[in-house]
């Protein structure tokens, strides 16, 4: 019986996300919304399709991953080497608090025009300010995750002398990882944003989903641009997917608060 | 107490003063990095004073507006939203998977999608930034809601509350830590996308100011429009931690016992 309901609020589910489809393609074939500016679902699903074939939209999304990739990998490492040592060091951490605070709620996306300047249009530039944005909520939350280590915990792994690697492995990363991985989770939204802005302001790259998506719009090929638009959302959806059960898996034991983590960063 | 605060000033401090000198010693050219002090004159001249061809302090003007019009939307929005969504276990579950799939995807993609209905406005771009807000303070809300002590809605009960009485008096102030901590995250996320999409749209506002200074080579312009913003985004994110510090102290208190 548990098993049927639980099927049943899939569909369900499922049913909205299909409904929104509907409902998009009614608008459409009714012109409510003028077609040519709203191409009905059913072409845009046929032209999503289409591009998966000839490989178009696929290679697009994998230009734009492999930057945001490279730019938020180097943010991972960097963040949590220098999280650790930070939120270990209680004084290291009062003096650089200040300037990590100022920094951190900046919108990030203004760098791109500087990087630029500095430079030149390259696609090291992407990379750069990728790094740069998705550093901070790694950053802070390893910093955080370290230091709600309990004082107790620490105490004890002093008694029992546990130092050196031993001591990251098995007492600092354990209490810090969910608080990280929820940092990474943050940190991949934000990445997303940047990578995709810069390949819209034009000039940078001529490749990625950024750029094939104002290249239709301009065109006026409306139908592959939301074929791109959905190819986004997918990879972005599996993406952030991976991520979530990663968490599950590792540390079921923070599942729940983990989405409280989410929310402080 | 004192001296801690001094370790936090210090290595600002320490920035600036190389700011400062590197480009005034020559050793880094001044088109490249141009002195604070002329970084804050620019500020003061242009933004202040509105002199200058890059009018910064009307595209500021822009900026916080649409930003601030979005974040309202959003939050007008998110929140009942979000307590209908929380309330039921059922509308929940149905509406996860949509939810799901609309939250990771990064809200510049869909930058041609409101052009197409709204046509470059005022209302697209809030409309716009309000769409790329709204996710913290749903999904917070929700969350908010469901996570709520099943001992403060037994206490409700036993007090012979109404629902509407219950409501005002224990679920939303029981849900309110969670909101704001949502519209903290949300205000941060609005002013990204505010600029994002006013660099994309090239129209008005600091994101077109700052596009426009690298075409011109104008490094003064540009690190006056990087330092104004950095301060608003630190300004708007402290306005939410004296908020939380203030409001929501019980809630810290009672994170603390458990």
């Amino acid at each position: 019986m548990r098993i049927l309901t639980d099927y049943l609020f899939i569909v369900a589910g499922v049913g909205v996300l299909l409904s929104i489809l509907l409902i998009w393609q009614i608008v459409s074939i009714t012109n409510v919304l003028p077609s040519t500016i709203f191409p009905s679902a059913y072409s845009v699903v046929l032209s999503f399709f289409s591009q998966v074939e000839n490989g178009s939209v696929i290679l697009a999304v994998i230009y734009t991953l492999s930057r945001l990739f490279e730019g938020y990998l180097f943010a991972a490492a960097i963040g949590i080497v220098a999280g650790i040592s930070i939120g270990l060091n209680r004084l290291v951490n009062r003096s650089l608090d200040p300037l990590v605070q100022f920094l951190r709620p900046m919108p990030s996306v203004v760098l791109i025009p500087l990087a630029i300047l500095y430079f030149g249009l390259v696609d090291s530039v992407i990379i750069l300010i990728v790094t740069y944005a998705s550093l901070w909520p790694i950053l802070i939350n390893t910093i955080d995750g370290v230091r709600s280590i309990d004082p107790l915990v620490i105490e004890t792994a002093n008694q029992l002398r546990i130092t050196g690697l031993k001591r990251l492995r098995k007492i600092i990363l354990p209490a810090a990882a969910p608080f990280i991985v929820s940092g990474l989770r943050v940190s991949l939204g934000i990445a997303w944003i940047v990578a995709v802005t810069a390949e819209m302001i034009g000039g940078i790259v001529s490749n990625g989903v950024g750029v094939s998506i104002f290249y239709y719009l301009n065109s006026g090929n409306l139908a592959p641009m939301y074929g791109a638009i959905i190819a986004v959302a997918i990879f972005a959806y599996f993406l952030n997917r991976i991520l979530l059960v990663t968490q599950y898996r590792l540390m079921p034991w923070v599942a729940r608060s983990s989405r409280m983590l989410d929310h402080e960063a | 107490m004192k001296l801690e605060y001094l370790y936090g000033v210090l290595p600002i401090a320490v920035i600036l003063v190389v700011w400062q000198l590197l480009p005034q010693l020559g050793i880094v050219p001044q088109q490249f990095l141009p002195k604070v002090s002329s970084v804050f004159y620019e500020i003061y001249t242009s933004a202040l004073l509105g002199q200058g061809r890059y009018q910064l302090g009307a595209n500021y003007l822009f900026t916080i507006e649409r930003t601030l019009l979005g974040f309202a939307l959003a939050a007008i929005i998110a929140v009942p939203l979000g307590i209908v969504i929380g309330s039921s276990r059922s509308v929940n579950r149905i509406l996860e998977p949509t939810l799901e799939v609309f939250r990771p995807l990064p809200p510049v993609v869909l930058i041609p999608f409101f052009i197409l209905i709204f046509g470059i406005n005022d209302s697209m771009y809030v409309a716009y930034i309000a769409f790329g807000a709204v996710w913290p303070i749903l999904i917070n809300t929700i969350d908010g809601v469901r996570e709520i002590e099943p001992l403060y809605l037994d206490l409700a009960k036993c007090l012979m509350m109404n629902k509407v009485r219950s409501f005002f008096r224990i679920r939303l102030p029981a849900t309110s830590p969670y909101i704001v901590s949502g519209m903290r995250v949300s205000l941060l996320l609005a002013l990204l996308v505010t600029v994002a999409i006013e660099m994309v749209t090239g129209h008005n506002g600091l994101g077109f100011s700052v596009v426009y200074a690298q075409e011109e080579s104008d490094a003064t312009t540009l690190y006056s429009v990087i330092v104004l913003l950095a301060i608003t985004g630190y300004v708007f994110d402290l306005l939410f931690v004296q908020a939380e510090n203030r409001f929501m102290k019980w809630y810290k208190l009672s994170q603390n016992l458990t």
